[in-house]
């Protein structure tokens, strides 16, 4: 990989002048490796399942496109060399690329437009930036795409979108769905001294005004959309009582929005009780810190305990990235099931994003974007080792890799120093 | 995961706090059930009934949150509970048909503790910790801190904001997406009849708690007047469980006939360099909020024609829908007026589009007895109080109560409820009765006007507000007569169900 990386640079820097060398710099000071070869096969120590528990030592084969072809025990005795492009992690564990939900990686402050409260038209995807260094440093903690919401400034927010985080096909960003879910907040960000709403009253008039056109089959396309379930809801609220309050409309047009919450998830859990099993609802909680009140960190247990489906939300574009991670661990310190937590950066997370069908789990068919840690991801103490998108590696640690016994690259350079 | 084991999970202290929730939740519930077949038998020394008539040693049964009978020496069914405090007596719940609830909000508190640490803490509490960036003045587009920096400097020293020139602008809650017009109504229009108050309050809210404890247990959640038509109000109940509290949703469409229209809210402000907003296109005469009203009713009659509405100040259409059927008087209209002109103002306006309304506050109504009394006017009137507290304080409206008007208005045989609007404990409804009977109201009638008169006013007066067979069993026992300034509601019952204790 080393070689790759400073070959490249060298070969460009005529062809690019100066300008091209600053960018290739600063991609390898990020770490960031140049597109590769796929591999063929991903070998490690412990491989997450769907269900959030780990398997032990298994190996992921991919397929020429970058996807999951079959997930097997792997050998100890497989011949060496066998297959060119085998990277093998023996004592490391490999998970789905992290889904970040509610995020603003990217966006740059870009996403709220607040000429009008109706901003359904506007996607968060449409101004994603994969160069930014959100994005990139995401890549590095292992977050390989995430749900962006455009900045909650308006009742009818506007369309949250799924991208990944490294850049697609000739720099172009990754829109892996452009039009996930319609976001609705009551939040009190929403409210507008000069071109309304000027309450929780007024925002809740205009979002029941847009669900009661859509129910009736008239109004903004992509809300119909949106309640056929062809798209999903994202309901924000910053108390419990928004959150009851917004889910009126929604409950009598049939629907479950997933709902985003960060404080009072507690009394939201407990005065939902065993309605957020037999309703389906799902979640999206955090972000978290250590300065948080134990209310707020058990909230995220209740509600998976009452059977809801939790996804955890990003920071801002100033937070660390690994805060995601930080964030969940705490919940499960204060009572969220570790298989569960991980669904949450996971699986679960990627069914709120609605894009289950091609991210979010290790399983044949779904697109290889994989990372390797060097530990569990829920320990604060757990590293990324390398990160790969559609059987890529985009991200290798270089010092960490060393460090993990028997880390080996099949692919013809062996990595020890 | 079952929830002991997710119990077990927290941590010591947490799991008493959720476990006491839980077990507070299982055992309300628990009740909730035991009570469809439970009986309960108060016995006390006087009952009120609410309708003026009053039972010495009765007997008041309850039989699955509801009032099986009441009578002197009623026979205690074998089992039934039998709550009996020695010098007590019974009324039924009080109920205020314009209650104007405290907002607990953040954007709220943000206001009224108006410091910049504070707002800078809820700004975190949102946005997370960053502090530069993100956050522009919607009038200048400037980029500001999260705290305002640039504006406040400008609001201490009570100047206008040399950017923006709004005097009444507050760029500090702007800036920073907190916008609080310290307002439970929607006042990005003057003409707000489609929204709901409900969407507005918090059930879970300490306010009703307060209520409660004073004997109040059905409100007519009232908007404030911050605009010309209002949200419709809703009626709830101040405790049980909270999905069970909302009795009318969409109740009454509220009115104001005043100047809070242009006082409260974000305020108004003639247009500058034509930028016009809300904050400047609203009425700021008394003229200005007639023609409002006006313009409203009229445009409700074209819309409903299916002939097009025009003009700058036209409501949402959403609006007049719901006005339409205040016209054909399906929806019923509540004015709040309080002076002398804006009450002749109010009915003048009743005749033009044949409304028939309930006046609110009325301050100044011993002045138009007889205007009240050839309308047939229903009246909440209130609160009686020597000053003007709470929002009163701030509009030269309210200086000329008169402690006799009330009852000046039962003796004239208009109908008058009372109300507490925003005072609680020692100047709540209870208390409202008691300086009604000072100024000459018989026991019996000064209670009426906080039971059965409002429920009738309501339209609820089938469910609440007297002691009757058939009734929902809310119930307050007091500590001695219901008026006396020394008693207390020692337990207060809402459909049966004890809310509060205070034996």
């Amino acid at each position: 990989m080393i070689g790759t990386q400073r070959k490249r640079p060298v070969r460009r820097r005529r062809g690019l002048g100066r300008f091209g060398a600053g960018l290739i710099a600063l991609s390898a000071c990020a770490g960031l490796a140049p597109a590769s070869e796929r591999a063929s096969e991903i070998v490690a120590g412990k491989v997450l399942q769907p269900d959030g528990t780990w398997r032990e030592s298994a190996a992921v084969r991919l397929d020429r496109s970058g996807r999951i072809a079959s997930v097997t025990d792997s050998d100890d005795q497989a011949p060496r060399g066998a297959s060119a492009g085998a990277h093998v992690y023996r004592d490391a564990y490999l998970t789905p690329g992290l889904i970040e939900l509610a995020s603003q990686i990217g966006l740059a402050a870009n996403a709220s437009e607040q000429t009008s409260p109706d901003q359904m038209d506007l996607s968060a995807g449409a101004v994603f930036d994969p160069f930014d260094r959100d994005s990139i440093a995401a890549l590095r903690a292992g977050i390989t795409s995430a749900m962006i919401v455009p900045t909650p400034r308006a009742p009818l927010a506007g369309r949250a979108s799924v991208v990944r985080t490294a850049p697609g096909e000739g720099g172009r960003a990754d829109v892996v769905k452009l039009d996930s879910a319609g976001v609705f907040s009551v939040a009190p960000g929403v409210t507008n001294t000069l071109f309304g709403p000027t309450s929780r009253a007024g925002a809740m008039g205009m979002i029941r005004d847009a669900v009661g056109q859509a129910r009736r089959g008239e109004g903004d396309a992509f809300i119909r959309a949106a309640l056929g379930r062809e798209a999903g809801c994202v309901v924000i609220g910053l108390t419990a009582d928004d959150v009851f309050t917004i889910l009126g409309p929604f409950e009598l047009a049939g629907v479950v929005p997933t709902v985003v919450l960060r404080e009072e998830t507690l009394d939201l859990a407990l005065a939902m009780g065993e309605e957020i099993a037999e309703t389906g609802y799902r979640f999206i909680v955090g972000q978290f810190g250590l300065s948080d009140r134990p209310e707020t960190l058990a909230g995220p247990g209740v509600l998976a305990g009452f059977g809801g489906v939790l996804g955890f939300a990003g920071g801002t574009s100033a937070d660390d990235p690994d805060a995601l991670r930080r964030g969940v661990a705490l919940a499960t310190r204060y009572g969220l099931d570790p298989a569960a937590a991980r669904r949450a950066l996971t699986s679960d997370a990627a069914r709120i994003a609605g894009v289950a069908d091609r991210l979010g789990s290790i399983e044949r068919g779904r697109d290889a974007d994989l990372v390797v840690w060097s530990h569990d991801p829920l320990r604060p103490d757990a590293r990324v080792i390398a990160v790969y998108v559609e059987g890529r590696r985009v991200y290798a640690a270089e010092t960490d890799a060393a460090t993990i016994d028997g880390w080996d690259d099949r692919a013809g350079r062996r990595q020890q120093r | 995961m079952n929830l002991r084991h997710q119990i077990r999970r927290f941590g010591a202290a947490l799991a008493c706090v959720a476990g006491a929730m839980l077990a507070t939740d299982a055992h309300a519930q628990g009740q909730n059930r035991g009570d469809r077949e439970q009986t309960i038998a108060i016995k006390a020394d006087t009952v009120h009934l609410g309708n003026g008539e009053t039972i010495e040693n009765g007997v008041v049964l309850i039989v699955g949150g509801k009032i099986a009978g009441v009578g002197p020496g009623l026979a205690i069914p074998r089992g039934a509970t039998v709550i009996e405090v020695e010098r007590s007596s019974v009324t039924p719940g009080l109920i205020d048909a314009y209650a104007r609830l405290e907002r607990v909000d953040p954007f709220d508190a943000a206001r009224r503790e108006s410091g910049r640490g504070r707002l800078a803490e809820i700004v975190r509490r949102m946005h997370g910790d960053h502090e530069t960036g993100a956050f522009a003045c919607t009038c200048t587009g400037f980029d500001l801190c999260p705290a305002g920096h640039m504006h406040f400097e400008y609001e201490v020293d009570g100047v206008t904001c040399p950017l923006c020139a709004f005097p009444n602008h507050m760029p500090m809650e702007a800036a920073s997406g907190l916008v609080s017009t310290a307002s439970l109504t929607e006042s990005s229009s003057e003409v707000v009849a489609h929204t709901s108050v409900l969407d507005s309050i918090n059930l879970r809210g300490a306010d009703f708690d307060r209520l409660a404890g004073g004997g109040v247990t059905t409100v007519f959640v009232s908007p404030d007047s911050a605009a010309v038509i209002g949200p419709r109000g809703a009626i709830v109940r101040t405790g049980g469980p909270v999905r069970g509290r909302v009795v009318e949703e969409q109740s009454a469409v509220q009115a104001a006939m005043n100047s809070d229209t242009f006082r409260f809210g974000p305020g108004n402000n003639p247009p500058f360099r034509g930028f016009v907003t809300n904050q400047t296109r609203r009425p700021n005469t008394r003229m200005g909020v007639t023609w409002v009203f006006r313009k409203a009713f009229y445009d409700s009659a074209r819309h409903a024609e299916g002939l097009p509405v025009s003009g700058a100040d036209t409501a949402p259409l959403a609006a007049l829908d719901v006005l339409h059927r205040v016209r054909v008087g399906e929806v019923p209209l509540r004015v709040h007026a309080r002076q002398k002109n804006d009450i002749e103002s109010a009915f003048r306006m009743g005749r033009e589009f044949g409304l028939s309304f309930t006046l609110l506050e009325a301050t100044e109504a011993y002045e138009l007895i007889d205007l009240l009394k050839d309308a047939d006017a229903t009246v909440v009137f209130g609160p009686i109080e020597a000053d003007p507290t709470g929002p009163r304080r701030f509009t030269p409206e309210a200086r000329r109560g008169r402690l006799g008007t009330f009852r000046e208005l039962l003796d004239a045989g208009v109908r008058t409820a009372l109300t507490a609007q925003d005072l609680r404990d020692e100047n709540g409804l209870a208390r409202q009765a008691m300086y009604a009977v000072w100024s000459g109201v018989s026991p019996g009638d000064a209670l009426r006007a906080v039971t059965l008169t409002p429920a009738e006013i309501l339209g609820i007066d089938d469910r609440v507000g007297s002691i009757e067979a058939g009734k929902d069993a809310d119930l307050v026992v007091w500590s001695g007569e219901p008026l006396d300034p020394t008693s207390r509601p020692l337990l207060v019952l809402i459909n049966g169900r004890v809310e509060v204790d205070r034996r």
